[in-house]
């Protein structure tokens, strides 16, 4: 069985052992800052395949995910703001939140579809948004500067300790993912994506299974955010501004969103086009650097238009396969 | 009294003004084949999601094998054993036939919240899959995609699937419908076969296939049935002439 998970998701696999020796490469030409990069990269990354439960494999478009990003790195924030600064227990707080916070807005928001269902998630992310801007005693709209988190025999004022606390969460989510989706529970999930109504009449109840996968696909995001806070040193409501869930959206869909690996490369592409982008066109045209969304925005729609199944259909096999099945 | 299966008493169902089903009390017998007729728009299919549950009646009530199911939702309903085709092919495009035999099998194992081992590649799943598709005889089809199938393959899928739970009663809305002379053939076979383990409420335009293989046949009508009975004596019902060929006067 663990041999069928290497066979199957290959490019997770790559993917996963280049960002293992990834900082090998970044000391040898003395690139430090591209570490950071490369933790921002793994943070959204992480997030986006969270959102990819319910979003790709659940076919439920949820606008709000950001929401959890948030409520895990306040969770963070608030925690040390008490002098709680052990950040395993700042990462149980934010599943255990998220988890929690998931069910509710779940219950209420899956009972909508479609058009209604973006609208209503999005809603309560503004409110959660909003919820934390009004609360003064934590930075309101500024924010609160932050530590690290200590956790316990991994200092992360240690050069890259954080970059591989981050990394190995985000190989455990990795593989956690590759195994649900080809579980009983994965293969339900894409079936309730298919056909609803057909799921229902075999028996199966969509809203309890689209609920789970709601609230896995919360927790995940909320342990995003809860690290994204140490790497940031610093949490306002930003983290949960609604364009940050738009761009998880993009990431998934740049990527492939009927792959498990699909929201982690669209992480990396969207993220370096970021970063790199405005660097290379001050080279070529410095007169239109400052403006470099001229150059990506089009990128973007190119690849959402004309590579059917994101990058990892253009590069992979083009069906729209159940992840259950296909090799990726 | 009853070995009836299914009853309806008194159920009614109103879209605005449009009375869908009027006071429609209905019984069907076990091991029966049932069949449903009418002219279009006369209620049938609005009639059949009420007893599956995808539509509530507005009164009335709903017994299966005398358990009152009125407010039961669909995925409970299928648990207690109704399955349904629809009138429009009901399948997941995106899987292959054994796989959408695997989803239903799933369901029948109620293992259902299992997070780690593979589905597809469960050799339990697998042959209760295939057992599932050897019931209408496609399991030839099982690796092929949906999406490739042709349309009768699809009904033919669609019933196995309707079938899958091991239901006590099965609704089939027009599962002919849109098929070739040849699937309605052997989908008629197919059907005659099941009688020996199930009870059949059955949608169907085709009179010949109707009185092939019907038992007993009510006439739904502007939402109210207007005659039940056996082929024979439908078939020389004068309000039923009527409804069908328009009255002389």
């Amino acid at each position: 069985m663990v041999l069928d998970l290497f066979k199957k998701f290959t490019t997770l696999w790559i993917i996963l052992v280049v960002l293992a020796f990834f900082p090998i490469f970044t000391s040898t030409f003395d690139l430090p800052f591209w570490n950071d990069v490369v933790m921002r990269i793994m943070l959204l990354g992480m997030a986006a395949m969270g959102l990819n439960i319910v979003f790709g494999f659940g076919g439920m478009v949820s606008f709000g995910h950001a929401a959890f990003m948030g409520v895990g790195a306040y969770c963070a924030g608030i925690s040390q703001y008490y002098g709680l600064d052990n950040g395993w227990y700042q990462l149980l707080m934010s599943a255990v939140s998220c988890g929690i916070l998931g069910i509710m807005i779940g219950f209420l928001a899956l009972r909508t579809s479609g058009i209604y269902f973006i609208m209503i998630t999005l809603a309560f992310a503004q409110m959660l948004y909003f919820f934390f801007v009004s609360l003064e005693q934590f930075g309101g709209d500024d924010g609160l500067i932050m530590d690290r988190s200590d956790f316990i025999f991994i200092d992360l004022y240690e050069p890259l300790r954080l970059y591989y606390l981050i990394f190995f969460i985000l190989a455990a989510v990795s593989i956690m993912l590759m195994l649900l989706i080809r579980s009983r529970f994965g293969v339900i999930l894409q079936a309730i994506k298919s056909n609803e109504s057909r799921v229902e009449a075999m028996g199966l109840n969509p809203l309890k299974f689209k609920l789970t996968g709601y609230v896995i696909s919360a927790v995940i995001c909320g342990l995003s955010g809860c690290l994204f806070a140490s790497w940031q040193e610093f949490v306002s409501p930003d983290i949960m501004h609604w364009t940050r869930s738009g761009d998880l959206m993009i990431i998934i869909i740049l990527g492939g969103l009927t792959y498990v690996a699909g929201p982690l490369v669209g992480a990396i592409v969207f993220l370096l086009l970021e970063e790199l982008l405005p660097d290379l066109l001050h080279v070529v045209f410095p007169s239109i650097a400052e403006n470099w969304m001229i150059i990506f925005g089009p990128l973007l729609i190119a690849v959402v238009l004309f590579g059917k199944g994101g990058l990892m259909g253009v590069v992979g096999n083009r069906f729209t396969r159940p992840a259950a099945r296909k090799d990726q | 009294m009853t070995s009836s299966i299914l009853e309806l008493r008194s159920v009614k169902k109103k879209f605005g003004a449009l009375t869908a089903t009027d006071n429609v009390s209905l019984n069907i017998q076990k091991g029966e084949i049932h069949a449903l007729i009418g002219p279009n728009g006369a209620g049938k299919t609005t009639l059949i999601s009420q007893i599956f549950g995808n539509l509530a009646p507005d009164s009335g009530e709903i017994l299966l094998d005398g358990k009152n199911i009125t407010n039961t939702s669909v995925s409970n309903r299928a648990l207690l054993g109704i399955g349904r085709s629809f009138q429009i092919s009901n399948v997941l495009m995106d899987f292959s036939v054994l796989e959408n035999a695997i989803v239903a099998k799933i369901s029948h194992s109620r293992k259902t919240f299992r997070f780690f081992k593979p589905a597809f590649n469960d050799p339990d799943l697998i042959d209760g899959g295939l057992a599932i598709l050897k019931r209408v005889g496609i399991e030839h089809m099982a690796d092929r995609n949906v999406s490739d199938l042709a349309h009768g393959e699809r009904r033919l899928l669609e019933l196995s699937l309707a079938l899958a739970m091991q239901p006590v009663l099965v609704l089939l809305d027009e599962p002919m419908a849109g098929a070739g002379p040849e699937d309605t053939v052997f989908m008629t076979k197919v059907i005659a076969g099941l009688k020996s383990d199930t009870t059949i409420l059955l949608i169907e335009h085709d009179m010949d296939v109707v009185f092939q293989l019907a038992e007993r046949i009510s006439v739904l009508v502007e939402g109210a049935v207007i005659a039940s009975g056996t082929p024979n004596e439908i078939s020389n019902n004068t309000l039923v002439r009527e409804a069908y060929l328009g009255s002389d006067e």
